[in-house]
């Protein structure tokens, strides 16, 4: 009974010492750290990067550098989260207009958005900034494609086991047109395991 | 000594752990200051998140229109309750000779459910329809996992948040998801009448109506037209006012002695008869029995917790507005779903309870043998450990009725008559500046504390 109670009293002090102070470390940005198996930054920018690859790997910017003699302008509108879960959508997009910028191929222009916020500037500089500085209204870059797209998960799960399914779509639409000119899929699984019983 | 030591030190720790004190909230919120009781929370919040506290915390920011915060508290609860899933060994076998209060609060399946529906109105207040219907995808897949998990799963909460999660999905033109929850809230409601006794409310037979008929299902369409009837029309320019009124407060758990005679004849103790699982459950069917002193060995009292029904004054409402009056339908019984969780666990409650209580009175035995005075200090340090485990969410209201009011476009004033169990009114009030948006839904929700 003595080593029984004993053990129990070892184990209820660990268990407190469990509640004492609080621990910060640094770890580089690009360390993979699957904390609650959640959508995380490391899906976020790996899913950008891989479609937006996948993207300018196809037809569509060959066809439009033959036909125009220039780099597409391209807009990222809505990703629309459909998912279980509140994804910050907006940090996946400015992962899908980083991994753009990165590639060199196309020229992303701000978003909707954005561009009030830099009309109200412009419009601010007409008054107010040295008259050889201003810049000047009416010189936007109008956009030839727009990247829309949607998060979607399926989620199974049993007991302490869940099975997670991301999946990404995105579509690059010419806004003349409304031709789709490139349908893009990533998909991502993942597997969280609750454990019945720790220590 | 050597067998006593270690009992005394667990005792000594668990001594001192304060927490915030629910009367200062209930003031609060009952004087119209939801703000206050959200910073008294904050201010009093236990240095690792920790449920139901998140619970409180996210209920009163939601009535203190912090909806962020809000949802993050909430949020924050949600992810404990997942992650209680896994039991902590040392936990349970502390509090085999502790108290139940040491065991980690996984919270109640209803009050897990429950939380989706203040984290969606937090969304739909913020303007983000898009996080609201997140909230209602979770918890339909939540509402699935239950199922899946226990055959004999009662279902409470269920029915409403389907019925809610129908409403929101209908609100966002997601109609083959709206139909879908409010064939869901049909089945679970019914599943979980047997007990809770709430009806379907008759809003879901007219929303299956029009749904199946906007989605062409014509089997669907037809079999609900002649169950339910024609549902009545929006008239044009006209939204609808979707109100929630919430009254009271759920019934609180409350600590009940209990004692349970130990007979001479059992010589429990003695010997090799130590076995404390197997004599509990022999005590365990001698609740209530009397018996003569010549025959006691020793009483044993435990504390177990209780819930007794503390029905609001207020238990019914209308609205009036432009000329015209709507009432309110019940569609959660919280109070009820409270009472009969923890009735379903009583029995196995009392059992562990007892098994602890005879640990305890084992060991006083052993060192009342040694010294009298040190078999006090351990019978002291026992009845101090020794509480019952009475943690739920407290705030959440007693009941939440629904009332549907089409209205033409515009700013209203609202008048709420509150009925009392007779539909008698009991009190008035109105809410100004009420929006309405034509064809769409607008959703509002209020609650009293009387």
């Amino acid at each position: 009974m003595y080593k029984v109670l004993t053990c129990i009293l070892l184990i209820g002090i660990v268990a407190f010492a469990g509640c004492s102070g609080k621990q910060v470390t640094r770890i580089d940005s690009d360390t993979v750290v699957d904390l609650s198996g959640r959508w995380n930054d490391t899906d976020s920018r790996l899913v950008a990067e891989t479609m937006i690859s996948d993207c300018l790997a196809h037809v569509w910017l060959t066809n439009h550098m033959t036909s125009a003699s220039a780099k597409p302008i391209v807009i990222v509108g809505a990703i629309r989260n459909k998912s279980m879960e509140h994804i910050a959508t907006q940090t996946f997009v400015s992962d899908i207009e980083r991994a753009f910028i990165n590639s060199g191929k196309v020229r992303p222009v701000s978003s909707k958005d954005e561009r009030n916020e830099i009309r109200e500037e412009r419009a601010d500089q007409s008054e107010n900034a040295a008259i050889e500085t201003i810049k000047r209204m009416g010189r936007e870059l109008g956009a030839d494609y727009m990247m829309t797209g949607e998060i979607n998960t399926i989620e199974d799960r049993e007991g302490g086991k869940q099975i997670v399914f991301y999946q990404t779509d995105l579509t690059l639409t010419n806004i003349e047109s409304n031709e789709k000119v490139w349908i893009g899929q990533k998909e991502i699984k993942k597997f969280i395991g609750r454990g019945k019983f720790k220590m | 000594m050597k067998t006593i030591l270690p009992f005394l030190v667990i005792a000594f720790l668990m001594v001192g752990c304060a927490s915030y004190n629910f009367e200062e909230v209930e003031i609060d919120l009952e004087a119209g200051n939801p703000e206050n009781a959200y910073n008294y929370l904050k201010k009093n919040s236990p240095k690792k998140p920790d449920i139901p506290f998140q619970y409180e915390l996210g209920l009163t920011a939601h009535y203190a229109d912090l909806f962020s915060e809000s949802s993050k508290a909430l949020e924050e609860a949600e992810m404990i309750a997942e992650d209680r899933f896994t039991k902590s060994l040392s936990k349970e076998a502390l509090s085999l000779v502790t108290t139940d209060n040491i065991r980690p609060y996984p919270g109640t399946k209803y009050e897990r459910l429950i939380s989706h529906y203040y984290s969606t109105l937090n969304y739909i207040y913020d303007g983000n329809l898009d996080g609201a219907l997140v909230e209602c995808r979770r918890v339909t897949n939540l509402i699935q996992y239950f199922k899946g998990e226990d055959e004999e799963y009662n279902y409470f909460g269920t029915g409403f948040l389907a019925h809610f999660t129908g409403l929101v999905f209908e609100s966002a033109g997601e109609w083959n998801n709206a139909l879908i929850s409010f064939k869901q809230a049909e089945q679970y409601y019914k599943n979980a009448a047997k007990i809770t006794g709430v009806p379907i409310p008759g809003d879901i037979g007219h929303s299956l109506v029009r749904l199946s008929r906007k989605l062409n299902f014509t089997d669907d369409y037809d079999r609900y037209l002649n169950q339910y009837g024609e549902p009545p029309s929006l008239p044009e320019n006209y939204g609808e006012l979707i109100f929630f009124y919430e009254t009271g407060y759920v019934p609180r758990k409350r600590e009940e002695s209990l004692t349970f005679p130990i007979l001479k004849v059992d010589k429990f103790g003695e010997e090799d008869n130590d076995d404390s699982v197997k004599f509990a459950r022999t005590l365990r069917s001698r609740e209530g029995m009397v018996v003569e002193e010549v025959e006691l060995e020793y009483l044993l009292r435990i504390a177990i917790p209780i819930i007794r029904s503390n029905r609001p004054v207020y238990n019914g409402i209308q609205l009036s507005a432009g000329g015209k009056t709507a009432s309110g339908v019940l569609v959660e019984d919280i109070e009820t779903m409270a009472i009969e969780t923890l009735n379903a666990q009583r029995g196995i409650i009392i059992l562990r309870t007892l098994v602890r209580a005879l640990g305890k009175y084992l060991l006083t035995r052993s060192a009342k043998k040694q010294n009298k005075i040190l078999g006090a200090v351990v019978n002291l340090a026992g009845a101090i450990i020794e509480s019952a485990d009475i943690r739920s969410w407290q705030t959440l209201p007693n009941q939440i009725h629904l009332v549907r009011m089409p209205l033409p476009e515009g700013s209203h004033k609202i008048k709420l008559s509150f009925l009392d169990s007779n539909r008698q009114v009991k009190g008035n009030m109105s809410i100004n500046d009420v929006k309405i948006t034509s064809n769409r839904m607008n959703f509002l929700n209020f609650r009293t504390y009387d």
